[in-house]
């Protein structure tokens, strides 16, 4: 229990850039350490991929339960995001006391950002460009531009896109 | 009762905004990204300026992007206890609906119309992250050495992804040492 109390910490505490560089750190330590195996793998990204929220959370979740029920799950999961509860409450009492030039330390930020999320971007959609999937890029795009003039609520161009898949892919 | 929600209207509110967004994003992190903004600059809980500052913030911790997002802008509109009603949000949805969805899995992934449902979900995720990069673009302020710092990030990680981390501190330490050390010049 303690170790894989402290698997999810850890994967808490290194899981920088969000999204899909949790699920690589996830897969290889857990079905290193025999947690999972590869299929029971493929069938929790399935299932993250079908359940809201984000994925690292529904692994946690998901192995949490698998091994020790409910309590299990709980813990899992509140370990998984114990670091950045700690971080933002350590930064809060902090923010008096150091002194950054905010606004380039802000712009330093993004343009991190601006990196990390090119790569998501990268990694999730250079297969259309590779296999000149000329249906999903449209799509891609009139959501993109759909997204600048109007103020339609996301969710809405996920389950549309999610029918519109059902008609034509 | 009535007293209560009155009081803690923004609260409640919160509340049920991380709720409805992270039980209805399908796809992760990403796409939850503009839903949130969305929703908070809608309701006029919050400004694009701020949003975008407090998203490259969740960015540059560990952990889930959606749920550092949901912490810090929780704290941003109510304090402590705006963070607290806001993680909880987004954390429900994913723990129960992963309890019940893995048991039935096996049933749900044969099924073709739900495999291409996925896969239009998958396509408008990358749409998703595709207007949070703009995003995030358009509000960059630009100089002369973040934007060879932009295409060597880009690059470097296009050819090895592990290096995420380190590229990312690189460019936010040199960007950040540059500008402070411009100002100081002036």
């Amino acid at each position: 229990m303690l170790n894989i109390l402290y698997i999810f910490l850890y994967i808490g505490a290194i899981s920088f850039g969000g999204g899909w560089t949790v699920v690589g750190l996830i897969k290889d330590i857990l079905i290193n350490q025999n947690y999972l195996t590869f299929i029971e793998f493929k069938e929790i990204l399935a299932a993250a991929q079908i359940t809201p929220g984000p994925i690292a959370v529904n692994m946690a979740t998901y192995v949490g339960y698998k091994y020790y029920g409910f309590i299990g799950a709980i813990l899992t999961t509140f370990f998984l995001l114990l670091p950045p509860i700690i971080i933002i409450l350590f930064f809060q009492m902090l923010k008096k006391s150091i002194k950054l030039k905010k606004e380039s330390f802000v712009n330093s930020l993004a343009l991190g950002t601006a990196v990390l999320v090119f790569i998501t971007l990268y990694s999730l959609g250079a297969q259309f460009l590779i296999n000149f999937d000329i249906k999903a890029i449209i799509i891609v795009f009139v959501i993109f531009i759909l997204l600048i003039k109007t103020r339609i609520d996301p969710i809405f161009f996920i389950v549309g896109s999610g029918l519109i898949g059902v008609l034509i892919l | 009762m009535k007293n209560f929600v009155l009081k803690n209207r923004e609260l409640l509110s919160i509340f049920y905004i991380f709720i409805k967004i992270s039980g209805f994003t399908i796809g992760g992190g990403y796409a939850m990204i503009p839903a949130i903004e969305r929703n908070l600059i809608n309701k006029k809980l919050i400004t694009e300026k701020e949003f975008f500052n407090t998203l490259s913030i969740a960015q540059s911790m560990p952990g889930p992007i959606a749920f550092n997002l949901a912490i810090l802008l929780g704290m941003k509109i109510k304090g402590l206890w705006g963070a607290f009603f806001a993680s909880f949000g987004v954390i429900i949805p994913p723990f129960f609906g992963i309890l019940i969805v893995a048991s039935i899995i096996q049933n749900y992934s044969d099924s073709l119309y739900v495999q291409k449902f996925l896969d239009g979900c998958y396509i408008a995720t990358v749409g998703l992250t595709l207007y949070v990069l703009y995003k995030i673009l358009r509000n960059l302020k630009f100089n002369i050495i973040n934007i060879p710092l932009l295409f060597f990030g880009m690059a470097t990680l296009i050819i090895n992804r592990n290096l995420t981390f380190f590229v990312f501190l690189f460019l936010v330490l040199i960007n950040y040492f540059y500008e402070k050390g411009r100002k100081l010049n002036c």
